[in-house]
């Protein structure tokens, strides 16, 4: 099916799902709009679907009634969603369903003010008496234009929880499902290819099931961190400046009994802030802390079986710190990014336009063998 | 200037959660094959396709990595290159500006204009006025909303960057900076999206060489991603955006003093298109985008690879 078709029957399945709602609504029934971009209209599904079929058909295998309409716009940043919202709100509805996002941060727009538009489009949704359940956007393929480390996207979900919490309202979490909970996710649920950001038709349903789990009560996502302090690599840190890491389980809440925060792989002394939904963790060193420090959660949530979360969740380099020979990029290893870094000046000597300081390791005014040598000595580690 | 933005320099592969097991020994004999490989790099190979600017033959850039964003040329009037800005740093929101000068040979230092800020600086842009200053301009968050901020180099100093606009307390996003053609020395203009009761509008600013004027909305609710071209048949400026209503691009063509003269609209229907290719025609303009085929307002598709045009008649602006 060409584009233009898709964006027609799209289009029209729209109108035919606002009939739906224009005619009034069956007993029970709980009206959802799903309000977004080319991954809420289905694009890489090709029979240009996408989620909210899926969903009503999952809702009603779990005895929900629902009726799903889909009000993706391809393409669509948050900013031009606003300029849309009030029309589809017209159409009346019970719940909200809102991912949008992703072109903004292609097109450079900041997850705040990403966040001030979604805040926005809530805002107006709730003064028509709808309820709104905020869906963190999907992390983008590895091969994407911009943001493929997924740093940026990985942002924008922590400005979400943080929104769905201070609001009050749903959240539902396919950037953390996706990213870290679901094996082979790049190569195995989407589109891959040319296509750089779309599930396929196995990534729409992983989708729908994300959203039918928040709706029906089903909590399968452990807490997940919101604002970090030091943000993540962060340099020049002050080794005695308080480590913090916001948590947030908005589903059956954070086992605040079992929830620890690590640096550098040990329990830390900590102090909990907030309740269950959300929870800052923080620690106030009393020795200074060296080198590079790693910041660990470990958590559970009260979901019965609990969801677990265990993993890294910053690092940062305290100011003073030694790098190892290699360590270009100075983030506190040897790796393969210093590597490729290394890569680019080798050969060049002191006076060149390619020559650079940082990779003359030896200090001998020239870029060669023995600099990759002690890169080579050191890589693998860490400094501190 | 410059409208569209060089994809980062960085090198997200090692980045990637996905990826990171190169750090082990695997990750050293590829780093060594990749050593090889990449030996012959100098420079960055982005290319801007608008300008058809390469920084492919040109030294290394002098940033601050490991994250480096929106490279981009800046050239003065006369298409002669003076220099180069990005965004580096470490962390999305931990971005500095920066600038290089070019002597014809060689980068000078890297100079920076603005360091890290409160949250995200981002959608950096830049233009060269006539007497040879360099003015920037990105979206910076100030702890409440995102601003408009701006730079200027005369000489070998930045200013202070300082907000373009008075501080309206909403997002103003996505700027765009602009020489015209046949303007005074140091005159420019710049457009970006403000969010003003409750849409964002494309707003335009003019610079006299001093200060900036009161920004004034050129664009409908939903109008986003402005940029600037010359207008070779009027001898003035084609102000380009999206528009989400109705659904499409408009061109704002501007005299010589940058006020608004007459506009097109062209229409897309469901789809939100990206950035078209604009030609000028007798009556009008023809609007095209490649790779995309003919939605229902389009003419049929006789292109390969497929192309969706629209030719639109000039309206009048009051």
């Amino acid at each position: 099916m060409s584009r233009g078709h898709g964006v027609l029957l799209a289009a029209f399945g729209s109108a035919v799902w606002a009939g739906v709602f224009l005619a009034g609504p069956v007993a029970a029934q709980t009206r959802y709009l799903a309000f977004g971009d080319s991954i809420t209209f289905g694009v890489g599904d090709p029979e240009g679907l996408g989620y909210p079929p899926r969903l009503e058909t999952l809702l009603e295998e779990r005895g929900e009634a629902a009726v799903v309409a889909n009000f993706g716009v391809p393409g669509e940043t948050t900013a031009e969603g606003l300029a849309r919202i009030d029309s589809v709100l017209e159409n009346g509805g019970d719940v909200l369903l809102l991912m949008e996002g992703t072109n903004d941060v292609g097109g450079r727009i900041s997850p705040e003010t990403i966040r001030f538009n979604l805040q926005e489009i809530a805002r107006r949704a709730a003064t028509r008496g709808l309820e709104t359940v905020h869906l963190t956007i999907i992390p983008r393929m590895p091969t994407a234009n911009f943001d493929g480390s997924n740093q940026v996207t990985g942002e924008l979900a922590g400005e979400l929880r943080e929104l769905a919490w201070t609001r009050g309202e749903t959240l539902a979490d396919p950037f953390e499902v996706l990213l870290y909970q679901t094996p082979n996710v790049f190569e195995e649920l989407y589109v891959g290819g040319e296509d750089r950001l779309h599930p396929n038709p196995a990534g729409y349903d992983v989708l729908a099931a994300i959203v039918a789990d928040v709706l029906t009560g089903i909590d399968a996502v452990p807490p997940v961190p919101g604002e970090i302090s030091p943000v993540n690599d962060a340099q020049g840190v002050d080794p005695l400046t308080e480590v913090s890491v916001d948590l947030f389980d908005l589903g059956s809440g954070i086992d605040l009994n079992e929830t620890e925060l690590r640096i550098n792989g040990q329990a830390v002394p900590q102090t909990l802030t907030g309740d269950s939904r959300r929870v800052t963790l923080s620690f106030q060193p009393t020795d200074p802390l060296g080198g590079v420090v790693f910041v660990d959660i470990r958590s559970r949530d009260l979901a019965s079986p609990a969801n677990v979360l265990d993993r890294q969740v910053a690092q940062f380099v305290v100011q003073g710190t030694d790098f190892l020979d290699g360590d270009i990029d100075r983030d506190g290893r040897v790796d393969g990014a210093d590597l490729v870094a290394f890569a680019l000046r080798f050969g060049s000597r002191r006076g060149e336009g390619d020559f650079r300081a940082f990779a003359d390791f030896n200090g001998d005014d020239v870029v060669d063998g023995i600099d990759l040598a002690l890169l080579a000595s050191n890589f693998g580690l860490s400094s501190g | 200037m410059v409208a569209r933005r060089i994809s980062a320099l960085r090198l997200p592969a090692f980045e990637l959660a996905g990826f990171r097991p190169l750090a082990g020994s695997a990750g050293l004999a590829l780093g060594v094959w990749l050593l090889a490989a990449l030996s012959l790099i100098t420079a960055a190979t982005a290319q801007d396709p608008q300008t058809a600017f390469s920084f492919e033959d040109l030294p290394p850039l002098p940033a601050q990595g490991p994250r480096i964003e929106e490279v981009l040329p800046v050239r003065s009037p006369a298409g002669d290159l003076l220099g180069a800005t990005w965004l580096d740093g470490r962390s999305p929101r931990r971005l500095a500006v920066a600038f290089a000068p070019w002597n014809g040979a060689a980068w000078g230092p890297r100079e920076p204009v603005a360091p890290p800020a409160a949250g995200s600086q981002l959608a950096l842009t830049a233009t060269a006025t006539r007497d040879g200053d360099v003015l920037l301009a990105w979206s910076a968050f100030d702890g409440e909303d995102d601003e408009i901020l701006w730079s200027r180099r005369a000489g070998t100093a930045w200013s202070t960057p300082a907000r373009l606009a008075a501080d309206n307390g909403v997002p103003d996003i996505t700027p765009a900076l602009f020489t015209p053609p046949r303007t005074d020395r140091s005159q420019a203009l710049a457009a970006w999206s403000r969010y003003q009761d409750g849409q964002y509008r494309v707003v335009l600013s003019r610079f006299d060489g001093r200060s900036w004027s009161e920004p004034v909305i050129l664009g409908p609710a939903g109008s986003v991603f402005p940029s600037f071209a010359a207008s070779p048949a009027s001898r003035g400026t084609r102000l380009l955006f999206r528009t989400a209503r109705p659904r499409g691009w408009r061109v704002v063509e501007l005299d010589p003093g940058g006020r608004p003269r007459r506009a097109a609209q062209a229409l897309t229907g469901e789809r939100q298109l990206p950035r078209p290719e604009i030609q000028e025609t007798e009556a009008g303009l023809r609007f095209s985008w490649q790779g995309f085929e003919a939605g229902e307002s389009g003419e049929p598709a006789t292109e390969e690879p497929a192309t969706w045009i629209l030719r639109v008649p000039w309206e009048s602006l009051p």
